[in-house]
């Protein structure tokens, strides 16, 4: 069984219905990719309430508000939110000595600007190809989710299918840690910590 | 209606405040009763009021163009009761203390209807005091009269998003 895990720990979305609305939405995009794999290669969405554990076969896509970025704490970069405008972001931690691609950890965030399921499920699957493939920018010529603006106008093609059938049992490793960062935040932001984002 | 580029509200407070107070309001409570000060003195349909506006601030965020801040002025009758040279303070307490208390309202009933969404948490919302000096009925001498004057005044500002795109 390979997972997909929606996380979400700042409640950055809030209402269950759209929850439910994204696994569901995310879940059918995955059961396209599910049918090109052999039967005991099936994927399951989830989008569990509280922690959890990941193998390098999962695909973990955090959904955070713009103030706070699980891939900016893995890569340690410092962003600056006022200077911002994308809606989602994956990228890997920076290498080290003798580290080479596939030791290096990737976490993938949407941002919930709008609360609109359909946008949000896009989102997520887009982030879960830059994840899954390794790529970068270059994603975005494949089209469909692949594109770089993933509105409710762009649907999922069978070369974005094909794509991700092929990349799902090649190990990435993930950043699981991203939920205790959020989690943190998050009891710092209730807490009334003005810096809870830092 | 006031559109802000996105996240304005964060660095530019008393600029906003100087342009929310300028705009006609978007939700009007008023009926509370003499020096009353919590929307829970007021009656249903004032209650229900404040229900319809922190609707309109969760339903916004399903949109492109959503609520990023919010801005609450209390108003104060005058206070026939209060001595001459205490009741301009007064008054000033009087209203603060209901736009105060309307700013919690909305934010537990926003946080209600979001479920506990982080944008009602953050959400700016900024309060201030009028005392009497802004009066819909200058000459109030009925009860009813009076009530129109005891009022807080919500104001929206939005955002709008830009399209939905990738950051890599």
């Amino acid at each position: 069984m390979i997972r997909v895990i929606l996380s979400d720990p700042l409640v950055s979305i809030g209402r269950t219905d759209v929850y439910l609305a994204i696994t569901r939405m995310v879940q059918g995009f995955f059961d396209r990719v599910s049918a090109r794999l052999p039967a005991s290669d099936r994927i399951q969405v989830l989008f569990p309430p509280g922690g959890f554990q990941a193998t390098d076969l999962d695909i973990i896509v955090y959904f955070t508000p713009t103030d706070i970025s699980v891939v900016a704490n893995l890569t340690k970069e410092s962003i600056d939110p006022l200077t911002k405008s994308h809606w989602g972001w994956t990228a890997s931690e920076r290498p080290g000595a003798g580290a080479s691609p596939p030791t290096l950890r990737r976490a993938s965030e949407v941002y919930p600007r709008m609360i609109d399921a359909d946008v949000l499920a896009k989102l997520a699957f887009h982030e879960a190809m830059h994840n899954k493939l390794r790529q970068g920018q270059e994603l975005h010529a494949g089209g469909g989710l692949a594109s770089a603006g993933v509105g409710s106008d762009k649907s999922l093609t069978d070369i974005n299918v094909a794509a991700m059938a092929a990349a799902m049992k090649t190990p990435v490793k993930q950043y699981p840690e991203g939920f205790e960062f959020l989690r943190q935040a998050r009891l710092r932001r209730d807490a009334g910590d003005p810096m809870w984002n830092r | 209606m006031i559109v802000l580029p996105p996240r304005v509200h964060v660095v530019a407070t008393e600029w906003l405040a100087a342009l929310m107070e300028k705009a006609a309001p978007d939700f009007v409570i008023d009926g509370y009763p003499e020096y009353a000060t919590e929307v829970a003195q007021l009656d249903n349909d004032q209650r229900y009021m404040l229900y319809r506006a922190a609707s309109a601030v969760v339903r916004s965020f399903g949109e492109q163009t959503h609520v990023s801040a919010v801005f609450i002025v209390g108003h104060a009758d005058t206070a026939n009761k209060i001595a001459l040279h205490q009741r301009a303070g007064f008054e000033m307490e009087v209203s603060v203390k209901r736009s105060v208390a309307a700013a919690a309202a909305l934010r537990k009933e926003m946080n209600r209807l979001s479920e506990n969404a982080h944008f009602t948490k953050v959400l700016p919302i900024r309060t201030r005091g009028a005392g009497s000096s802004r009066k819909r009925v200058q000459i109030a001498n009925t009860e009813h009269d009076m009530r129109k004057n005891r009022r807080v005044e919500i104001t929206f500002a939005y955002t709008t998003e830009p399209s939905p795109h990738c950051g890599n």
